[in-house]
């Protein structure tokens, strides 16, 4: 059963010029993705800095006010539920930041920060509030002890540590988490993705798993969605992705990616030039002009998301029942 | 071309840079921080040697030791020699690095938007050193920043020159930060976390670049990152650096088939896709990396490491040469290769 719904979700960022602040364009950090996450599941997120990745990954809990396009959670529609409503189903949703330094207030004691969903959603207070904290606390492998320290006390992956206990202390089903180990080094991160795995056995959680690290959304996905210049290429399980991807994208990025092995001799595709601007996209697949494989059609006519299967693929030459024919 | 080097036979090879004991210390208002502790390594021409470490090990610190670009009055080298060409840059004087600096060993950094001066167009950066250290006309040194951007493939390089830093992507930013660096022909790289800030596509074009740029300019790298694959790719020696300390040296290939120091084995076992593709858990290694004001005792890694024991609080352990080319500092791995 799908737990969370997106249906041609759009977000553009509106570009304001001159003194009159007249609106000259948009950014399209999103524009038109539709795709389902399954309850208990944890669907990895990829795609290069500007793809629309984290834009789309807050919009999934309206931090960000998409622009058109639904989202139903639960069977329910989010996106037309008003500020309390949509407050109160923020108790099932959570994220967790990626920069453990910038996302904790450094005013507030490690227990307050954890605390604060359970006070003003009424649902602890007093001795109880403290409990459950301290009960959190060692949830993620932290000590009681540390309740009353302020977070410039912790190491990164200690206060990644926090961000976890402070998305679970209202016992939410789905977890966003955007680029949740990248600011943390290696040994830190395995201890990190653990623990996320862990507590997503223990609490039946769903992962929205937003990384650039193509290496650990292959580790923990169960599935794996492909974004380019706010659109999904590609989508599919992670052996599929990794395996038996289809795209050119996709294909071009695993390749990219270093192997830490010495004997291997990787097949490297090195895409040419950089991601283009999302406020100007290329016209047709946006992705054409840096494809070895672009067609004539390619630059007029968008791809859209077409699946065999579960395997969805946006490419007029690889696609499921593709017309042209790569040469 | 594929960003993978062909194999560079071993004959007839001189030494660029050797390390002795390296030891460089920060003096703070909390006391001594030692954060390069007696490493050792050295360069060959031609080749590129990868440090690979978490932050705080001692890496960056260990080029700017080189460089001798630790900030004034603060840090300092305290003991151990850096070899360059049989002069020992550690003790040469300001005037003396300022020719070498640029000349013969530069320098490009994680962050290629800070390190580059906004208020300048990248010519007149390039140009800049050129003018400094080749004693040449603005025009010539004009023409030579040309070529420089055409060699690290920045298309129209005659308009590029007058375009500002922030009118340039991360990854152009990054080919400027080289051409910068490669304008004066220098004999080392050394090139900290440069790709680090990029995105794996990008990341790719950078590295392809250098690994281009080395075999026709014939220069040594000093590559520095935490990047496994990164080193796996591009390195003909690896250095694993912990706490200030290299503790195991190798070539990538013995390295990542017998990784021996446990600091190194679950490092490798940290990252998803090294050791074994299909495990669903990742065997992490405990707690933090340790203060570099509060060393722990003996072996550094000991709090962390599954396999320590009494002994490896006495005595640091040295590195020593477990099979030819492949060294390690462990007690316990020393002691097992001994017995064999």
């Amino acid at each position: 059963m799908a737990l969370l719904e997106i249906k041609n979700l759009v977000k553009y960022f509106p570009i304001a010029a001159g003194f009159f602040g007249r609106k000259t364009g948009d950014v399209k950090a999103v524009d038109g993705v539709s795709l389902s996450v399954e309850d208990g599941e944890t669907l990895g997120l990829v795609g290069e800095s500007g793809c629309g990745k984290s834009t789309l990954g807050r919009c999934l809990l309206r931090l960000i006010e998409p622009t058109s396009g639904e989202i139903v959670f639960e069977n329910e529609k989010i996106t037309d539920m008003d500020f309390d409503r949509m407050r109160e189903m923020r108790r099932k949703m959570q994220i967790i930041f990626q920069d453990p330094y910038a996302s904790l207030n450094p005013r507030m004691r490690v227990g307050e920060i954890i605390g604060e969903g359970l006070q003003i959603h009424g649902i602890a207070s007093g001795d109880e509030l403290k409990d459950r904290v301290m009960a959190l606390l060692s949830k993620v492998g932290l000590r009681e002890e540390q309740y009353g320290r302020y977070p410039h006390e912790f190491s990164g992956g200690q206060r990644q540590r926090i961000g976890v206990a402070r998305a679970l202390a209202l016992n939410a089903k789905f977890i966003v988490a955007d680029e949740a180990v990248s600011a943390l080094d290696v040994s830190i991160q395995a201890q990190i993705l653990n623990l996320l795995q862990d507590l997503q056995e223990e609490f039946d959680l769903t992962y929205f798993f937003i990384s650039h690290d193509l290496r650990i959304v292959e580790h923990v996905s169960d599935r794996v969605a492909v974004m380019y210049l706010g659109k999904i290429v590609e989508i599919a399980s992670a052996d599929q992705i990794y395996a038996d991807s289809q795209h050119p994208y996709t294909r071009a990025l695993l390749s990219a990616a270093p192997v830490p092995d010495p004997t291997r001799k990787a097949e490297r595709i090195v895409l040419q030039g950089d991601v283009p601007s999302p406020i100007n996209p290329p016209s047709g697949c946006s992705f054409h002009p840096r494809c070895q494989f672009a067609k004539k059609i390619c630059a007029e006519e968008e791809p859209q998301l077409a699946y065999d299967g579960d395997h969805g693929i946006a490419c007029h030459v690889f696609g499921p029942g593709a017309i042209v024919k790569p040469n | 071309m594929l960003g993978l080097g062909s194999d560079k036979t071993g004959a007839g090879m001189t030494t660029l840079l050797e390390i002795n004991n390296l030891q460089t210390s920060f003096f703070t208002s909390d006391g001594e921080v030692r954060a390069v502790d007696g490493v050792t390594f050295d360069i060959e021409e031609g080749k590129t040697m990868g440090l690979v470490g978490e932050s705080g090990c001692g890496k960056s610190v260990t080029a700017l030791s080189v460089m001798r670009l630790l900030s004034k009055g603060i840090g300092k080298v305290i003991g151990g020699e850096i070899l360059y060409r049989d002069k020992n840059l550690a003790n040469c004087s300001e005037a003396e690095m300022r020719d070498i600096r640029g000349n013969e060993i530069s320098m490009i950094f994680q962050e290629p938007m800070t390190s580059l001066n906004p208020v300048f167009s990248v010519g007149e950066q390039i140009s800049e050193s050129v003018r400094l250290h080749q004693g040449v006309t603005v025009k010539e040194a004009r023409e030579r920043a040309i070529e420089m951007l055409e060699l690290v493939n920045i298309a129209e390089p005659q308009k590029r020159i007058k375009d500002f830093p922030h009118q340039l992507s991360g990854g152009m930013r990054q080919r400027v930060m080289i051409a910068m660096a490669l304008s004066c022909n220098p004999k080392l790289l050394m090139a900290d976390e440069p790709t680090t800030a990029l995105d794996v596509t990008i990341q790719a074009q950078i590295l392809e670049l250098i690994k281009e740029l080395q075999e026709r300019l014939g220069m040594s790298v000093l590559l520095i990152t935490h990047d496994l694959g990164v080193v796996a790719e591009q390195a003909d020696e690896v250095a694993v650096m912990y706490a200030g300390k290299i503790v195991e040296r190798a070539k990538p290939e013995i390295i990542f088939a017998r990784p021996s120091h446990p600091y190194t084995i679950g490092l490798m076992n940290s990252v998803p896709g090294v050791v074994d593709k299909s495990a669903k858990r990742l065997e992490a290694i405990p707690g933090i990396v340790p203060s570099p004001l509060d060393w722990p005792s003996g072996c550094r890694f000991r709090d962390r490491c599954s396999q320590a024991e009494d002994q490896c609080g006495r005595s640091q352990p040295e590195l020593i040469e477990i099979e030819s080319g492949h060294w390690v500092s462990c007690l316990k791995v020393s002691a097992s290769a001994e017995a064999a």
